[in-house]
Order: structure tokens, then C-alpha cells, then sequence
């Protein structure tokens, strides 16, 4: 394999005149990661000056997290030194943490049955003779959950605690320990707008005691309100560092996304048949949940994690067991048990997380893309190789999956492939209606055109679609109509012409009356 | 300088030789042991050894046809083999006295309810597997122990029953054939036939292949029918072979079976695996058994032998998965 020279040209030219004099809190130089077939990060520089809010952007996929992993030690780079205060530290957790660096997840990283106190000290336990410090933990967790604005009592227990409260605590636990480096990775995506100010007044301070903070989100107005300058990614590699107030929010996004996407275009649209209709569907997340899907539409599903949109999507697709109400495909009323149920009145379901439901990793491309159709692909319960080789064929080339060997293993593929398997493997059963739960997460730009494309072409050709997308923006390029969900319910739908990011985000993040 | 040879070669190949050691590394070992046992051990290339192995290894690479299904389906293992063996054996002897086809009837039949049992008790309840089997496999035994008064030998009455066990078709033990049989027909189950990908579905990710309408439970539930079945197949061989059945005929076999089929190189984890290769599995622990026994090893000896070559194979395998995933 030929070796990446490390360079660090970059980084010298790219500093802001400010901050020449100063050592950044945090440097990167040259950052290189490899995931089997994926290049994840490419020769990337990266650095945040002490007291400095700074953002990391790009698309998913990008290597956003790949990034903040290395530097949080969980993650050893193929190539590339980090400096803290300019002193190299070894690429380890150990490491990290010793030198001051920490990290707010996305994916919370609590303990759901202990409770917020025992929580929050869980990284530095005191304890006397092996014994529990008892009143110690209550009061590091006491100061610790005042300084974020969070009355919550430290003995609750985290289990029984909503996913902002959630939140606040693991951002509490990591400010208590006063950081040098504090990253966050989308900590505002389920939190109120109430919520969010206060976060960024506490950020503001930890970084006016010289903390540096390098920020994550997806929420462009975030980005502005609270960061001075970002580095922008995209396919693992350095686009450019900049100061956000002489950086327009278009000229931002451009760097980002660096190509146009496919979008619909109002003549599109054709009106059909209701394909899917749900009265009154109510589970143990759900509550009286009533929509109907159009052939040849695609209807949104907005709101915020936990809103009970993938609840909606696993219980029509018998994931999840129906309390009560009914789901219709087509006219023809349906219960179904089990996907098996579903699948067979044409319904099929993308799920979120492709690695636990959507692929079989171990197995190969085409006995994937054949999983749900086996029984058309083996008549008389014999599989005919040929049927199965010439539909994965097929279906390789109509997604461009890269690269095209139907006998390779899944986990070999970069992520945009494989989830370009996990919607393909549906394409074989041919469904009137896809359910599509962040179809475009997590992968490249590529990948992601390609998706959004399929979804375009299939809707032209008849089929309805769910699509649940955290991105607004995504909804708005790709649906005809949107349902807005918060806490179970569905608290609004807009049609295409009606589409506001104010309007909706004021929908899904309002406090109830009660 | 010289050329860096690393460049000539082409990536994939190089990359995957983890990768193929992991999927043919038991072709190696087997030849290898084979190679072995020929040249420095005597007596072991004569026909009556050959006879005497693949014999001894026909009654376990028999039941190994099942559980290759289990542990492929991601279903772990099956360890209430002993009492499917024993009841069948025991079965088909003690019920001669009612007719060949009632005490062969039986001795399919009931030991195969066993099989279902686990099925349901794994596959469709979800008990872990090597739980569920211990449990039914302790029942089972205390049903056995009843029926026996508490274990008491018995001895065949039928000629045609004992002419049957020891008789040899084109120069091989029945019991051979039967387990060539099993192979050949577990292997067109496993690599040409909806079930079979089913099986390789359900083991490779339960929740996936849930998600994509394959009936998981009754694949699972179909796995753990399969082997109980082929364990009362073996039961009876055995029975036919020595004319006897005892409360403790199969000891251990459990242990022998997982052993064949995870040396074979089918991952505990689910999802891998092959008919072939648990073949070879079955092959390569009857030749080292062999050995062992050729040289005069005692039986404490070729226990311990046993337990170590699984783990080797075992920790082996997951070394190599690690690396693959890296």
C-alpha cells in the first residue's frame, strides 16, 4: 500500500491572524482512517484554539465522527499525530482523557439504571477504603447539574428520565470535569428552544474559561448563533477552514454538500390511488396515529428523535405489536403479526439502523439483496442460483452499488453501499408502498444522491412512500406532504406549498400546555 | 534497492488470506493429520484402521448433520444429544419384543419429540439454547431412568436387528452409508434450498432476517427437529452395531458433536458454516482420536487432547474473524 506523506502546510497556511502567536488546544495534523473498503478520512487537518467555539460540518457520512472519535481516543488513525497544547499525545482513550479531552455523544452513553448522580461521577468514583463516597457523588452531581440550568434531582433514575433530560445530564457530566477540549456531537436534537439557549450560555462561559469547544449540528442557525469559525469536510477530506461571519449560510452549505442533489419538482406529482391508510393507530408509543399515502406520493414523517416516527413505521410493518386501529394497503385491511404478514401485502421497510435489522453483514451482496424474496427466487422451496444471481445483478447496476461483485461480503462495502443493499433488497419484492426510516444517514454524498434519485424514479412509476428523515431539508426537496409528530401523535401536516422550517420546528419542540 | 514485492501482488488476494484460512484451514488440518498419521504411525494406513475410523466417527458425523443446522440457524448449540441417542437405542432394543417396526417406529418417533420440545422451548419461547437443551436433556434422562429402573442394561433379541448393525455394503459399515446419506442431504438442504436460507439468514442477523419476512422461529424450531431426528437415527445404528443399550451409550457425544462441527469451522456466533466442512470437522477428530489410540494413549489422555483442540479452534477462529473485521 503506498503511505500518505504527512504534511502540516495546511494548518500553518489556514491560521487566522488573531491566533498566530497562540498553540491551539487542539491540533490534528494529517489524520488518515481506512474502514475496509472506505476511505473515512483522508490526510485531515484540524484545530481549535483555546476559548475558541468552533464547528465541525459536513454531511453524514463525511467523517465528522470518525473525526472527533480519533481525537477522543477511541479510534486509532491509520496515519496522523494530535497535539493538546501542542505536546503530541498517543492516540488512546487513556491518553485523551488524561490530557482533558471529552466528548458529549451522540448516541447516549448513560447507564440507564443508575440514577443521575452515580451517572455523572461514574468516571471518577469517590470512594474511602473501596467504600462509596455517598454525599460526595450527590454533591459533585448537584454542582455539576446547576452549572448546565437542570433542576433535576441527582437520585433519579436515568431510566425514567425524557431523552432532553437525558441530555443535559451527560452534557453536565462532562462539563463537572472542567475539559481542555469539549466536543459535542448533536447534543441539541432533542432538546427545547429553551433548552438549547441555556446549553449555549453555558458553553459561552466554559469557553471564556479557555476551554476549546468544537461543536457539531445540523441546525445551520446553531452553527451562527453560537460558533465563530467551522471546518467544513466532505468525503472524509478537508474542504476548507473559515471564520462563519464572513461566510454566508449559502456559500456554507455549498462547501458541504459540494453538488446538487436531486429534488422534487412540483409536476411531478401525480395524484393516485390512497395506497396506505392508518385510522386510529394506537401501541404502547403511539397514540390514535391517522394518515393515508398516496400511489406515486411521498409523504414525510417530521419530528424529533423519539417523536414515535420509526414506531409508527415498525408497527405497521408488524415490528411492534397494535393496541389498537387499522392499517389498509390498497383498499385490503391488514394485521400484521410479523413482517412476513406485511411483505406479503406489499409493504416494505428500510430500517434506521441497517447494521442491526437492514443487512446481514457476514453474508454476501446477492444473498441479502435475495433475503426478502426468497420465496418468488425459490419456487417449490428450491432456490434457483440463477433467478438469484441475475436479480442481484440487476439490482447492483440500478443502484451503481461499487463495487459490483454479487459474491462479496456486506461488511466490506462502504456504508453508502450497503445501505444502497438494504433499499435494494425490497426493490425484488416489488412493493406498492416503501416505509423509508432515514434512508440517507450516515453515507456519502454519492450514496446519498443515488438514494434519493431511486426514490424519485420509483415514485414517478407508481409506488408510495413514507419517508422519515431528521433532515428538514431533505423532507422538503423529496415529499408532497408532511406529517409532524411529537410525543406519539401527529400535531401537524403541511402540504408542499405550506413547507416552513419555523412552523414545523415551533410544532415538534413546543411545550405541552400541561 | 528491490522492488517492494507486497505491490505486485493484487490487494484482494493478499487481503483475504485470513479469510481463507479461516474457510479452508480444516482441509489443510485434515490432510495434514492424515499426512501424518500415515507416516509415523503404525498401522494407521491398513484397511481395518480405515474401517475402524470412519466407524467410529459415522455415529457422531451423523448427528453432526443436525447440528451443523443449530449452530449455523445462530442457535448455539443442542446438548440434549446423549438422551435422544440413548432413548432411541434403548427404545429399539427393549421394544423388539412388539416387532422391528414398532420399536423402530418408537425409537424414531419419541426421541424426535425431544427435538421438538427444543424447538419450541428455543426457537419459538426464546430460551437460550444452552439452557433450554440442558433442561430437557435432564428430563429426558429422568424419563429414560424411569422407563430403565434407573438404568438397567438391555440386551437385542432380534437377529435381523444385530444382521442389520454390523452388516457391510460395498466393503463399509451401514452406519457409513447412512451417514454419507446425511451429508449429502443436509448439504443440498443447506446450499439449495429455501430453508437453507433461511438458516444462513436467521444466523447471521436474527433481527435482519426477522425484518425481512424469514419465519426465524421455525427455522430455529426445524434445526432443533433435524437434529433430534438424525440423533435417533444414530441411536439406532449404534443399537444395531453392539446389540446393547445402556442409559449412558451416548456420554459425551454432545461434546463430540460440537467439537466436529465448530473445528469444521462454523462460528458459534451464527451465520457460517458449511455441510463440507463440518464433514472434514468429523473427519479430522476421528483421525486425531485414532492416532491417539494407535499409540496407546489412555482414555484420560485423549480427553484432554479433545478439550484442548476445541478450544484452539474455537479462540482460532475468532482470532481470525478479528483480524478480517479490521
Amino acid at each position: 500500500m503506498s503511505s500518505v506523506s504527512v504534511t502540516n502546510t495546511g494548518a500553518a497556511a489556514l491560521a487566522p491572524a488573531s491566533s498566530q502567536a497562540a498553540v491551539p488546544a487542539i491540533e490534528v495534523i494529517g489524520a488518515t482512517k481506512r474502514f475496509g473498503g472506505t476511505q473515512a478520512l483522508q490526510d485531515v487537518d484540524f484545530r481549535v484554539m483555546p476559548g475558541e467555539i468552533h464547528a465541525l460540518v459536513g454531511e453524514n457520512g463525511s467523517g465528522k465522527t470518525t473525526l472527533m472519535r480519533i481525537i477522543d481516543g477511541l479510534l486509532r488513525p491509520d496515519e496522523g499525530t494530535i497535539r493538546v497544547l501542542g505536546a503530541e499525545i498517543a492516540p488512546t482513550a487513556l491518553a485523551a482523557r488524561q490530557h482533558g479531552i471529552a466528548m458529549v455523544h451522540q448516541e447516549l452513553s448513560l447507564v440507564p439504571t443508575l440514577t443521575v448522580a452515580e451517572n455523572i461521577a461514574l468516571q471518577a468514583i469517590p470512594t474511602r477504603f473501596g467504600f462509596l463516597r455517598q454525599g460526595e457523588i450527590e454533591r459533585t452531581a448537584r454542582q455539576a447539574l446547576a452549572r448546565v440550568g437542570c433542576e433535576l434531582a441527582p437520585d433519579s433514575l436515568v431510566e425514567r428520565l425524557s431523552l432532553a433530560e437525558r441530555q443535559l445530564v451527560e452534557i453536565a457530566r462532562v462539563v463537572q470535569l472542567n475539559p481542555a477540549v469539549m466536543m459535542l456531537d448533536e447534543p441539541t436534537s432533542s432538546l427545547s428552544a429553551d433548552e438549547v439557549e441555556r446549553l449555549f450560555v453555558v458553553l459561552r462561559r466554559l469557553a471564556a474559561s479557555g476551554t476549546a469547544i468544537v461543536y457539531v449540528s445540523h441546525r445551520m442557525d446553531e452553527l451562527y448563533a453560537l460558533c465563530e469559525s467551522a471546518t467544513i469536510i466532505r468525503d472524509g477530506r478537508l474542504v476548507a477552514r473559515v471564520q462563519l461571519a464572513q461566510t454566508p449560510h449559502d456559500e456554507l452549505v455549498r462547501l458541504m454538500v459540494g453538488q446538487q442533489l436531486a429534488e422534487r419538482t412540483g409536476s411531478d406529482t401525480i395524484p393516485g390511488d390512497v395506497c396506505l391508510t392508518v385510522r386510529g393507530l394506537t401501541t404502547e408509543r403511539l397514540n390514535d396515529v391517522t394518515l393515508h399515502v398516496r400511489s406515486g406520493e411521498v409523504v414525510g414523517l417530521a419530528g424529533l428523535v423519539g417523536s414515535g416516527r420509526t414506531e409508527l413505521a415498525r408497527a405497521i410493518f408488524g415490528l411492534d405489536p397494535l393496541r389498537q386501529g387499522t392499517v389498509a394497503v390498497a383498499g385490503r385491511e391488514f394485521h400484521a403479526r410479523s413482517p412476513r404478514d406485511a411483505i406479503r401485502v406489499g409493504v416494505a421497510y428500510v430500517p434506521e439502523d441497517r447494521g442491526r435489522e437492514g443487512l446481514a453483514r457476514e453474508l454476501s451482496l446477492k444473498a441479502n439483496l435475495a433475503m426478502a424474496a426468497l420465496p418468488e427466487l425459490s419456487p417449490a422451496g428450491i432456490v434457483r442460483r440463477r433467478l438469484v444471481d441475475h436479480s442481484a445483478k440487476h439490482f447492483v447496476a440500478q443502484l451503481d452499488i461499487v463495487p459490483p461483485e454479487i459474491n462479496r461480503q456486506v461488511s466490506t462495502l462502504s456504508g453508502g453501499n450497503q445501505q444502497k443493499v438494504a433499499f435494494g433488497k425490497w426493490l425484488a419484492t416489488q412493493p406498492q408502498l416503501m416505509i423509508l426510516d432515514e434512508p440517507t444517514r450516515g453515507i456519502d454524498v454519492g450514496a446519498k444522491a443515488a438514494i434519493r434519485e431511486q426514490i424519485l424514479t420509483l415514485v414517478k412509476h407508481g409506488m408510495a412512500v413514507l419517508l422519515i428523515s431528521s433532515e428538514l431539508p431533505e423532507l422538503f426537496d423529496l415529499a408532497d406532504r408532511l406529517y409532524v409528530m411529537k410525543r406519539g401523535r401527529i400535531v401537524g401536516e403541511f402540504a408542499r406549498s405550506a413547507f416552513a422550517e419555523q412552523a414545523i420546528m415551533r410544532l415538534w419542540s413546543a411545550h405541552e400546555a400541561d | 534497492m528491490s522492488v517492494d514485492k507486497r505491490v505486485m501482488l493484487p490487494t484482494p488476494g493478499r487481503l483475504s488470506v485470513g479469510r481463507q484460512l479461516r474457510a479452508n484451514g480444516i482441509f489443510v488440518a485434515v490432510t495434514a493429520v492424515i499426512l501424518a498419521g500415515a507416516l509415523v504411525v503404525p498401522n494407521f494406513g491398513t484397511l481395518d484402521n480405515f474401517s475402524a475410523v470412519i466407524r467410529s466417527v459415522s455415529f457422531i458425523g451423523i448427528i453432526a448433520v443436525g447440528m451443523t443446522f443449530v449452530v449455523i440457524a445462530g442457535a448455539m448449540v443442542d446438548l440434549s444429544i446423549p438422551t435422544a441417542v440413548a432413548g432411541a437405542a434403548i427404545l429399539a432394543i427393549r421394544l423388539q419384543d412388539y416387532g422391528l417396526p414398532v420399536a423402530i417406529g418408537a425409537a424414531l418417533l419419541i426421541p424426535t419429540l425431544l427435538g421438538v420440545v427444543n424447538g419450541f422451548v428455543c426457537g419459538v419461547l426464546r430460551v437460550n439454547p444452552v439452557v433450554g437443551t440442558l433442561a430437557t436433556t435432564t428430563v429426558g434422562g429422568g424419563l429414560i431412568l424411569i422407563g430403565t429402573n434407573g438404568g438397567e442394561f438391555s440386551y437385542g433379541s432380534s437377529d435381523a436387528f444385530y444382521r442389520f448393525g454390523t452388516h457391510y455394503v460395498f466393503g463399509l459399515p451401514i452406519s457409513v452409508w447412512v451417514m454419507l446419506a446425511a451429508f449429502i442431504v443436509g448439504h443440498w438442504l443447506l446450499a439449495h434450498t429455501r430453508y437453507g436460507a433461511y438458516v444462513y439468514a436467521t444466523g447471521s442477523n436474527y433481527a435482519a432476517a426477522r425484518a425481512s419476512g424469514v419465519p426465524v422461529r421455525l427455522t430455529v424450531f426445524i434445526a432443533f427437529v433435524l437434529t433430534s431426528l438424525l440423533a435417533a437415527i444414530s441411536g439406532i445404528l449404534i443399537a444395531a452395531y453392539s446389540n446393547l443399550a445402556a442409559f449412558k451409550v451416548a456420554d459425551g457425544y454432545e461434546f463430540e458433536v460440537i467439537s466436529a462441527v465448530l473445528i469444521g469451522g462454523a462460528s458459534l456466533l451464527g451465520g457460517t458454516g458449511s455441510m463440507i466442512r463440518t464433514l472434514a470437522g468429523v473427519i479430522f477428530a476421528g483421525v486425531v482420536t485414532n492416532i491417539l489410540i494407535l499409540f496407546g494413549a489412555p482414555f484420560e489422555a485423549q480427553l484432554m487432547v479433545k478439550g484442548t483442540i476445541i478450544i484452539v479452534a474455537v479462540a482460532l477462529d475468532i482470532w481470525l474473524a478479528r483480524r478480517n473485521s479490521e
